[in-house]
């Protein structure tokens, strides 16, 4: 899908799938185009090529869009004069669901002492809890979410983390973007990354972490007869760590590799391990010298 | 779509711009009807009492504020997303839009036309005044509630299109009390197709004025024109990134 306001180009070509039973991450720095693809995904931006599907069809063609796709649009904006109910109650009588559903949801959302004050009134968090509400009235099986816990309390985050997975653990398809990424290193399970409007990486957050190679870390009381010692080994560099004496970081070998040289050599080792890449390093290596594009 | 009408007339009425231009049209014709019992003396005769109450038209005026609140107020409250998310197929979301703003236009104008008679007719009375057939009642209510209800539908269309309150609300007053008046004082004949002449006619306002349409043929014009305008708005929100 592409989309171009204009001279600028938002999306360019990007092509990804979001799987049943699965929290799909959708990264990316601001401008690279996450909001503009969920609203084209949504039906609220027409595509300039391409297009954006849910189940196989495009949303403006769903019969009963409610109860397909959740969504929960970035800011998301309400009557200021209207209660948080009323704005439900519309929802819901346009959606053709019962009123008891808005109340549930009302309290599923942990709103049901603040429905009858007019939205005006409401923090952001509580806007957001209200939206999401919104979102979960016709029980759909996808959610499309964009930028969710923006407002959120740590409680709310958590309780955000906790009712995702519970979504995912119960088959529905959960595509999620934020730029929370400690948050979203806890929720997802499959991660798409863009910038400048295009895929950068795809892949299960296993994969992402593990894909940038990261050195291992090992410390020893002789830490030049280590690195003497890994460096004729094949295709293996060692340097000294820059934060503390006695740590070299190791790259081109295995744990077992630089456990075992130092063995065989008599070298002591005091620790050694290689840190797992947090998503927030994947990410900004995947991103690094690119630019807001749109 | 009654589904979507009913909604919308939910949206509609849990705002309190409906209320409170309800309540300003309601006692708008009602300060001009007391205001003329108590002043006016001339009321002597059947046409006199019938452009009494048909002062009501007024509430037409304000019936089309409405609509041009509500259709561009989805665009300034960011509401129109929420609309789209649940109705994506939106010729249908604008045209449900634009008939529940005709049906909350015909209310205001029945709630102003049936208090205005509530309280003028026992005035009347009581100052021996002829009063109007029933025949002429049901003619006049019948064209103050229609003129309320075609000038809440053209406002939403109008709305809809500018997607500015504002600039909606200035034009529609630009129209009716400059641009009007004036195509009337350059071409009589083009004053019977004017929003304001429209109105009059449907309304059964008497301006003394022979460039008047009938009624019906009036309400059609009108019609054809608010028709024009949800048409206007319809696609150019199918063809709008929001």
């Amino acid at each position: 899908m592409t989309k171009r306001f204009g001279s600028t180009v938002a999306v360019d070509g990007l092509s990804f799938k979001a799987t049943p039973g699965r929290v799909l991450g959708f990264l990316g720095p601001n401008g690279a185009g996450k909001t503009t693809t969920l609203r084209t995904l949504l039906g609220l931006t027409l595509p300039t090529s391409g297009s954006a599907m849910v189940d196989s069809r495009p949303y403006r063609e769903l019969e009963d869009p409610v109860k397909v796709v959740g969504a929960v649009l970035e800011g998301p904006q309400f009557h200021p004069g209207r209660t948080g109910r009323n704005h439900l109650r519309v929802l819901a009588s346009a959606a053709g669901l019962p009123t008891s559903r808005v109340d549930e949801m009302l309290r599923l959302v942990e709103l049901n002492g603040s429905g009858a004050r007019r939205v005006k009134g409401y923090s952001l968090g509580m806007r957001q809890r209200l939206s999401l509400a919104g979102a979960l009235l016709g029980d759909p099986r996808a959610l499309v979410l964009d930028e969710p816990a923006n407002g959120l309390d740590p409680q709310g985050i958590r309780w955000l983390r906790d009712f995702l997975r519970a979504q995912a653990a119960g088959g529905r398809t959960v595509l999620v973007s934020s730029h929370v990424l400690a948050e979203m290193a806890q929720t997802v399970d499959e991660v798409v990354v863009i910038s400048r409007g295009k895929l950068v990486a795809q892949g299960s957050l296993d994969e992402l972490t593990h894909g940038v190679e990261a050195p291992i870390w090992v410390r020893s009381p002789e830490p030049e007869r280590l690195r003497t010692a890994l460096a004729a080994r094949e295709s293996v560099q060692a340097e000294p760590g820059e934060a503390e004496e006695g740590w070299l970081a190791v790259r081109g070998a295995s744990l077992e590799d630089v456990g075992n040289t130092a063995a065989e050599n008599g070298i002591p080792v005091y620790e050694l391990y290689r840190p797992r890449q947090s998503l927030e390093h994947v990410f900004l290596e995947l991103t690094a010298g690119t630019e807001a594009g749109g | 779509m009654i589904r979507l009408i009913c909604a919308e007339l939910l949206k509609i009425r849990t705002i309190r711009t409906f209320w409170g231009i309800t309540a300003g049209a309601v006692g708008l014709v009602l300060l001009i009807v007391v205001l003329s019992l108590w002043l006016d003396d001339s009321l002597g005769t059947e046409t006199d009492v019938r452009d009494l109450l048909s002062v009501a038209g007024f509430s037409g005026l304000l019936a089309l504020v409405l609509g041009v609140v509500v259709g561009a107020g989805e665009y300034r409250h960011g509401t129109i997303a929420w609309t789209l998310l649940v109705t994506p197929q939106r010729l249908r979301a604008v045209s449900a839009q634009a008939l529940a703003c005709g049906i909350a236009g015909m209310v205001i104008g029945l709630t102003a036309f049936l208090l205005a008679t509530a309280v003028a007719i026992p005035w009347l009375s009581a100052k021996d005044a002829p009063l109007p057939s029933l025949g002429e009642l049901v003619e006049l209510i019948a064209g103050v509630v229609a003129y309320a209800g075609l000038a809440a539908a053209l406002g939403a269309g109008l709305g809809g299109l500018l997607r500015n309150q504002v600039a909606g609300v200035v034009i529609v007053l630009v129209g009716l009390f400059v641009v009007d008046p004036t195509l009337a004082a350059l071409d009589e004949s083009v004053a019977g197709f004017t929003l304001s002449g429209l109105g009059a006619a449907i309304s059964g306002a008497d301006d003394d004025s022979s460039a008047l349409l009938e009624p019906v043929v009036a309400g059609l014009v009108w019609g054809l024109y608010a028709l024009l305008f949800v048409t206007l708005a319809a696609f150019s929100t199918a063809k709008r990134d929001i």
